[in-house]
């Protein structure tokens, strides 16, 4: 066979444990996992790129010189990418356009969130984000009837938290978030907070003292897994300000961190191999894993086998394979509850000029509206202000040429230094707050197999997706809310404040969660509240797939708590010290 | 004085920039000849005719008037030494040479930013401008 299995384990197995997908979750059960003694772990990963700071620059130099600054430009040379075996095109069409591979002809609402197909998993492309949830983010139910609560709380998970704060390498400003909505802190940050932007400060200033419906508006430094001093080996962040898609310092953390870690300690990493089906035994045990193996010339067809497999694609991919596998789902809920966080932005001049493009894209948040009685008709929300400019929608390059060109009479408006002074006098004042809403979980959105195939002749993920009331009352609040904020802006100086009038556009945030659900009942929940499959007990859930409710934040650094509880749970069973899998 | 000549000096008018590499100008040159051979020359013959004109600038805003096509390069002339790139007629993009010309996009000095991912700069350099 392709890979090199080597000696078996004492179990009989090729591995003790085989993960599948090598993002954030996947690297960092590996990572865990690699601590204890004597164990045979394998990861597979579809991607194929290196870890190292050629491969970082190689990247760097991509997108530098890429005409179309979007999140692919920078990895379209990896391995996979654009060659359709990969999730962020088909392989068909343009090679630079994500989710190409989804199949949504009979989406009600389009989900505009992909995923990268590499080995380091979408962290390559993230901004860094982490903020907790807040207790009532867990308990949804019964705070107010809505969704569902979830199996943990929010104080089991708050070591997990914690550790999982120190290994991504949290920079936060422990003062502003201890406490916020009752989620508590037990340690400070890895990190002081990053550094504020220039602009950053004018409006913390412009904002002081703004009430909206009874609710302070506080901006406060959002904590991100970027290095605000030397940590773990990494620089300190230096500003480059494309935290998406690239960061060419490596001081913003990725999941290629831990996979480096989980090879130092003996983790087999196979790249450019697709899982493509799981095989259950009569026990319901799952120990044999088939995969294509792209390094070779026919993409040859192979297997390999594990005592405990544990599953860390996301929330596409995860249950796309557990559905072709056939595996068992008498709950139903394989695919189902599909959730992104549906947002949008304003966009204004700012009354003085703020400087933007300088440092991180966004350092500041408001929180404020991240719960409250309104989410039992409503989701909450939470908001972002950006230090990018309108560089979603008029990016400098854009504003140049509606200040340079008349498009509509095909001439020059001005050139020489009146340009410049323009281009300096507007594209300095660009600022933008954007807010990101809670969705809830809804059967009807899901993930199935589509009749179309990809290139390797795997059924392409169908989602169904539907944004219903509660989300769009989140988004229309959310405007609301974030149209108030500039209309204090304005009474200071602000202007030309888009759109002008209330919209349910929608982009997506990224953040794919639900799929895989856990829950304490085998009747409505894929997993338990370890991650552990209900009804095949050696699979383990990762990543924000095993989501019961959605939030209103960036899920990254919640999945790696949970990912970190679910690997120490493992441990305790290859340990003997838990109920084990048979071998 | 050359064709590369007048190019550096017309780009210094529409760029309303002085201080431009003339290397890069010279990239530029052959970059916008090859995709606009014809229209090209003529803008800088009808730059060149504009020598001595007491606001040079205003004298061409008024020719590119006249002249759609020398116009539409002149536009595309102002756009690379932004941002390193540019529109060719048949609407594809001309990608950004090489790191020098890329990071040098007049663009980002104008604001006082940097081309992204290229910042050079300590971190926190941000707090202050």
């Amino acid at each position: 066979m392709a890979g090199k299995v080597g000696r078996r384990t004492t179990s009989g197995f090729d591995y003790d444990i085989v993960i599948v997908g090598s993002g954030v979750a996947g690297a960092l059960t590996a990572w865990r996992l690699s601590t204890e003694r004597g164990l045979k772990i394998l990861i597979i990963e579809a991607g194929q790129n290196g870890l190292d700071d050629k491969q970082r620059a190689a990247f760097v130099h991509a997108y530098q010189l890429a005409t179309n600054k979007n999140v692919p430009a920078a990895y379209l040379q990896a391995e996979g990418g654009g060659h359709g075996f990969v999730p962020w095109s088909d392989g068909t069409g343009a090679r630079d356009i994500m989710n190409q591979y989804y199949d949504v002809q009979v989406s009600p609402d389009l989900f505009k969130s992909g995923f990268m197909g590499l080995t380091g998993g979408s962290t390559w492309a993230w901004r860094g984000n982490t903020p907790r949830f807040i207790p009532n983010d867990f308990r949804l139910k019964t705070a107010y009837g809505v969704a569902d609560d979830w199996p943990l709380d929010y104080a089991t998970l708050e070591q997990h938290y914690v550790e999982a704060e120190k290994q991504l390498g949290v920079s936060g400003n422990t003062s502003e978030w201890d406490g916020v909505f009752g989620a508590f802190r037990s340690e400070p940050f890895p990190m002081p907070g990053i550094v504020s932007s220039y602009g950053d400060k004018l409006w913390k200033k412009a904002l002081s003292g703004l009430v909206i419906d009874g609710v302070q508006v506080k901006v406060v430094t959002v904590p991100q897994a970027r290095n605000s001093e030397h940590y773990d080996g990494r620089s300190a962040c230096q500003g480059n300000s494309t935290c998406v898609p690239l960061c060419p310092s490596g001081a913003k953390y990725d999941a290629g961190v831990h996979v480096k870690k989980a090879r130092a300690n003996g983790v087999t990493v196979w790249e450019h191999r697709i899982v493509t089906r799981l095989e259950a035994d009569h026990g319901g045990e799952v120990h044999t894993l088939h995969y294509k193996d792209l390094t070779t010339a026919n993409k040859a067809d192979n297997t390999v086998t594990a005592k405990i497999v544990v599953l860390a694609g996301n929330a596409i991919e995860t249950p796309k394979l557990w559905l072709y596998s056939g595996l068992a789902n008498k709950s139903d809920q394989v695919g189902r509850n599909l959730m992104d966080h549906p947002g949008f932005e304003l966009t204004g001049l700012f009354a003085e000029a703020l400087y933007p493009f300088r440092g991180p894209q966004s350092t500041l948040c408001i929180e404020s509206f991240r719960d409250g009685d309104f989410r039992r008709a409503g989701g909450a929300f939470r908001m972002t202000i950006g230090n990018d400019g309108w560089g979603r929608t008029e990016p400098p390059s854009v504003a140049l040429d509606h200040l340079m060109w008349d498009a509509s009479r095909g001439r020059f408006i001005r050139f020489g230094k009146r340009l410049q002074q323009a281009l300096a006098e507007r594209v300095t004042r660009m600022g933008r707050i954007s807010y990101s809403t809670e969705q809830l979980p809804d059967h009807n959105n899901r993930v199935e197999l589509s009749d179309q195939k990809d290139p390797l002749g795997i059924p392409r993920p169908k989602i169904t997706y539907r944004l219903d009331d509660y989300s769009k009352r989140a988004l229309a609040y959310g405007y609301d809310v974030a149209r108030r904020i500039w209309a204090q802006l304005e009474t200071q100086g602000a202007e030309e404040v888009r759109p002008s009038q209330p919209t349910f556009e929608y982009n997506g945030a990224g953040h794919i969660m639900g799929t895989m659900r856990m829950g304490s009942a085998a009747s409505s929940s894929v997993v338990d509240a370890y991650g552990r499959a209900h009804e095949h007990p050696n699979v383990y859930v990762v990543g924000s797939s095993v989501f019961v409710t959605g939030s209103t934040v960036n899920p990254t650094i919640t999945l790696a708590a949970l990912t970190i509880r679910t690997a120490e749970a493992i441990a305790q069973v290859v340990a003997g010290r838990s109920s084990s899998v048979r071998g | 004085m050359s064709s590369t000549d007048d190019f550096f000096a017309l780009s210094q008018v529409v760029t309303g920039e002085e201080s431009l590499d003339r290397d890069v100008s010279d990239a530029y040159f052959k970059r916008i000849r090859s995709a606009y051979p014809d229209a090209l020359p003529a803008l800088l013959t009808t730059f060149r005719d504009l020598a001595g004109s007491p606001d040079l600038g205003d004298a061409l805003l008024a020719q590119l008037a006249q002249h759609k096509d020398q116009a539409d390069v002149a536009r595309q002339l102002v756009t690379v030494w932004y941002t390193s790139q540019f529109t060719r007629p048949d609407k594809s993009t001309d990608p950004p040479g090489d790191l020098i010309q890329y990071r040098s996009a007049l663009l980002w000095k104008v604001i006082r930013a940097h081309a992204p991912a290229v910042s050079d700069g300590p971190y926190g350099y941000w707090e202050f401008i």
